[in-house]
């Protein structure tokens, strides 16, 4: 199903398909609501703040009113996770079973085909709060004949999600090392977005989880490294750091009525992370190439965002 | 016509028999040890089934309800059904079988209806990623799943365990739950998204009784006197009813061989020791998961060999908690497992523990430490027996020490299986995929108010869960130690293996319907028939 040929006749002039995104406003949402768009989709951003006169949709996870948001949609594409959520009830109750209430509605308005957005921090056995939820998502959407995609670190221009939270703990004067365990696997976010648009155009669905990222992980300290490229810091310093301590200690400070950068559990995901990336066939079978780890392509990112002219590194 | 054998009368042989019977060209004949209830008891089971409960004769009842005796250590000890050990009973088959240490020398039954006589009627299908490592889907097994629940009769309420283990449309309600289950249920559904967050899901059992008919008069554990709790018995009751099939008892199958094409069976009377053989054009052997290798291993001469079976092996947990609910003694409720705890390990939905909890039956007092059962601590029991609860857990079998079995040709004298060694393969060491469950319950035990007696976890030794199987699997090519789709080793065209010998492997999350079920697929796969 591309844009073009959606009702069959490429000649003919036909409605573009629809795609729904939830987290639209979040760093993958958006990268998505771009690459969709471009690709000739009506892309319905699914969002707690819809835009005066756009096509938005109100949508909430903890609340679910999506139902007259779906209608019509060819491609549901979810991406929404609250992260403000640090209890762990409270996380199973909106990112797990709320999510699982959506794609229960997708299948009741007739949505053809929905992509869950999940994690590479979803593999067998992690302990990560996140990664379970994800997981948990995952088994219901598969039981569903839903497709899952489990995305590794994307980074590039827009600088959101983990990879912006690491680039502004690059920023830091002291950085932590949490040794060589501290590894992930990173994907370009044209590269995702150009997988996504491969999944929701693919004549069958994966059965299985698709990992959307390079084979080759890449350091904590080189992340930071290529991440710091772009603020023209002369050198880094980093400290030995035992990460369990460090997560022992953000555990605390949770408990505190402060809002703090990174939370313990997202280094949980950072200092254990997934063995491989799965099922790295099911792209190459749909042509899409993920590029290897690109420190320079990170640090032109970063001016590309600035809107500097380029400067060599 | 064409004629197939079965042989068994366990829940594998009645699925094959389900499905030939449903050819009108197939001519089914079964053998079968056939062992059955001692007259005496036989004649009391009949009375208490042929009047309501106010009528029972005590007489009759302390007959039919005899509970077995308690050995102590932890050990769960062997059932009664109907006040007899018919289903453990040696009538041939266990002749030659030694086994080591604590391992279960019993583990291969000469029942009419095999071990179905004493199981806990608990069934799941496995979960759909169960089959991941299957050449078969759970798509491919749904039809024979439908039949084989249809067969049972179901009940069951949909509750979260529908997500993994989607309730069937035509289940019947449970009878309501016990003082413990209600209040356990009542405080997961108030927070539901806490325990689930730990990997813990719970819900009702999902039971093989016809619950609608159900009287509750407390007796599940020792049998149903109306016989409301399925056994395969009853399937091959029927089935002999309506003359569909030819069943004959007092066969011991001792040795399976094809010459010229054509499958044959040589089988032993016990008794007399006189044998005969028995052909067929296709012959579905059923004999349980160590039954069937041991009649494999002896036909194909595979002898000084170690086998390795998984078995999901079995653990009991006791529980206590904190809020007592009125005397279990003084309640009228079924004493079949009441709910199921489900741990998700990894996450995926493969690694499944689950424990089956059971309230009062009069076992449990027999159970208690030896200092509760004294005369003077009379007044102890009512206020313990209000807090207590049995676990009877399960732990995947990829998950747990194996079960070894090895075949010895000194035992195999003329027209006789050849002695089979059972142990435990490596130690019966407690499985770290079993700590986790347990630190998973204690993260919950507060929220759900069921606390896990963690020093009186105790492990059941090598083939006591009776759920073992895969010695030879199902695989995408046959061979000598692996079976096709329609369980065919290498050797054979027209014999084909039925029960969990040829499961690829043997989860947690119950066993008996899927045995049912993938003999039901078998069979139709080997016969062409689509369903």
């Amino acid at each position: 199903m591309t844009a073009q040929s959606a009702q069959g006749d490429p000649g003919a002039r036909v409605a573009s398909p629809m795609v729904a995104i939830t987290g639209a406003s979040g760093y993958l949402g958006s990268v998505l609501v771009g690459a969709f768009g471009a690709a000739g989709y009506a892309v319905r951003r699914l969002v707690r703040a819809p835009a005066a006169g756009s096509s938005d949709q109100f949508f909430d996870l903890s609340t679910g009113e999506a139902a007259g948001g779906l209608n019509g949609v060819d491609v549901l594409v979810h991406c929404a996770y609250d992260m403000t959520l640090t209890r762990r009830a409270d996380i199973w109750r909106v990112n797990v079973f709320d999510s699982v209430a959506l794609l229960d509605r997708a299948l009741a308005a007739g949505v053809p085909r929905t992509l869950v957005v999940s994690s590479m921090s979803a593999y067998k056995g992690t302990k990560q709060l996140y990664g379970r939820s994800k997981l948990a998502v995952e088994v219901e959407a598969r039981a569903r004949g839903m497709a899952v995609v489990r995305p590794g670190l994307v980074y590039g221009p827009g600088w959101g999600g983990m990879a912006g939270t690491l680039r502004r703990l690059a920023t830091l004067p002291v950085l932590p090392d949490f040794g060589h365990a501290a590894r992930q696997f990173t994907v370009w976010q044209d590269d995702f977005a150009s997988a996504m648009l491969a999944l929701a155009e693919a004549v069958d669905l994966p059965t299985v989880p698709v990992g959307i990222a390079h084979p080759d992980p890449v350091g904590f300290r080189r992340l930071l490294t290529a991440f710091a490229a772009g603020s023209a810091r002369p050198s880094l310093h980093f400290v030995p750091m035992p990460p369990m301590a460090v997560y022992s200690a953000l555990r605390a400070l949770e408990l505190l009525p402060v809002a703090l950068p990174v939370r313990a559990d997202s280094l949980l995901g950072l200092v254990r992370p997934a063995p491989e990336v799965p099922n790295p066939d099911v792209l190459a079978q749909l042509g899409v190439a993920v590029r290897p780890f690109d420190p320079q392509a990170a640090a032109s990112a970063e001016t590309d965002r600035l809107g500097t002219p380029d400067v060599p590194l | 016509m064409t004629t197939a054998l079965i042989i068994g009368s366990g829940p594998a042989a009645a699925g094959a028999a389900l499905a030939l019977t449903a050819d009108p060209t197939q001519q089914v004949t079964v053998i079968d040890l056939g062992a059955t209830l001692e007259p005496d008891l036989g004649s009391s089971l009949e009375r208490l089934a042929a009047t309501s409960e106010d009528a029972w004769s005590r007489a009759d009842v302390a007959m039919i309800g005899r509970q077995p005796a308690y050995s102590g250590g932890g050990v769960l000890p062997q059932k009664r059904t109907y006040g007899s050990d018919f289903p453990f009973r040696d009538v041939g088959q266990l002749d030659g079988i030694i086994a080591s240490g604590a391992a279960n020398a019993s583990a291969v039954s000469g029942a009419y209806g095999g071990f179905s006589n004493v199981w806990g009627a608990q069934v799941m299908p496995f979960s759909e990623a169960t089959f991941d490592v299957w050449p078969v889907s759970l798509r491919e097994m749904q039809p024979h799943y439908r039949m084989a629940m249809e067969e049972m009769t179901l009940a069951g309420d949909p509750d979260d365990l529908a997500e993994l283990f989607p309730l069937p449309e035509r289940a019947r309600p449970l009878p309501p739950p016990a003082g413990r289950t209600a209040r356990v249920l009542d405080r997961y559904r108030a927070e539901r998204a806490l325990v689930r967050s730990h990997g813990i899901t719970v819900g009702r059992a999902r039971l093989a009784f016809r619950a609608e008919s159900c009287t509750r008069c407390g007796m599940c554990m020792t049998g149903c006197p109306y016989g409301l709790i399925y056994s395969s018995s009853h399937t091959f009751d029927r089935l002999r009813a309506e003359k569909r099939i030819k069943y004959r008892s007092g066969l011991l199958a001792v040795h399976l061989e094809e010459v010229d094409g054509v499958p044959r069976v040589l089988a032993r009377h016990p008794v007399t020791g006189s044998v005969e053989w028995l052909v067929a054009d296709r012959i579905f052997v059923a004999c349980g998961g160590i039954g069937t290798t041991r009649l494999v291993l002896g036909s194909l001469g595979r002898y000084d060999r170690a086998v390795h079976l998984q078995e999901s092996v079995q653990f009991v947990v006791p529980v206590v908690s904190r809020s007592p609910t009125r005397d279990p003694r003084t309640a009228r409720d079924f004493t079949l497992n009441q709910f199921n705890l489900l741990y998700d390990a990894t996450g995926e939905g493969v690694d499944l523990c689950q424990v089956h909890f059971y309230e009062y039956n009069p076992a449990l007092l027999a159970a208690l430490p030896a200092l509760l059962r004294h005369r003077n601590a009379g007044p102890l029991i009512g206020p313990i027996l209000r807090r207590i609860s049995l676990g009877l857990g399960y732990v995947p079998g990829w998950a747990a020490p194996r079960v070894e079995v090895v075949a010895r040709r000194s035992g195999a004298g003329a027209n006789r299986l050849p002695a089979l060694e059972i142990g435990r393969s490596g130690s019966d060491r407690w499985p770290p995929m079993l700590n986790d469950l347990v630190r998973a319950m204690l993260r919950v035990a507060p929220t759900l108010d069921l606390w896990p007696v963690v020093p009186m976890i105790s492990l059941s030794a090598a083939a006591k869960s009776y759920h073992f199987g895969s010695s030879f699997p199902h695989d995408r090519a046959r061979s000598a130690t692996t079976t096709d789709r329609t369980g065919r080793l290498a050797a054979w065209e027209k014999i084909h293996l039925v029960d969990a010998s040829v499961f690829p492997s043997v989860p947690a999350t119950t066993f008996t319907l899927t045995i049912m079920a993938n003999a039901h697929r078998i069979v139709s796969e080997a016969l062409g028939m689509t369903l």
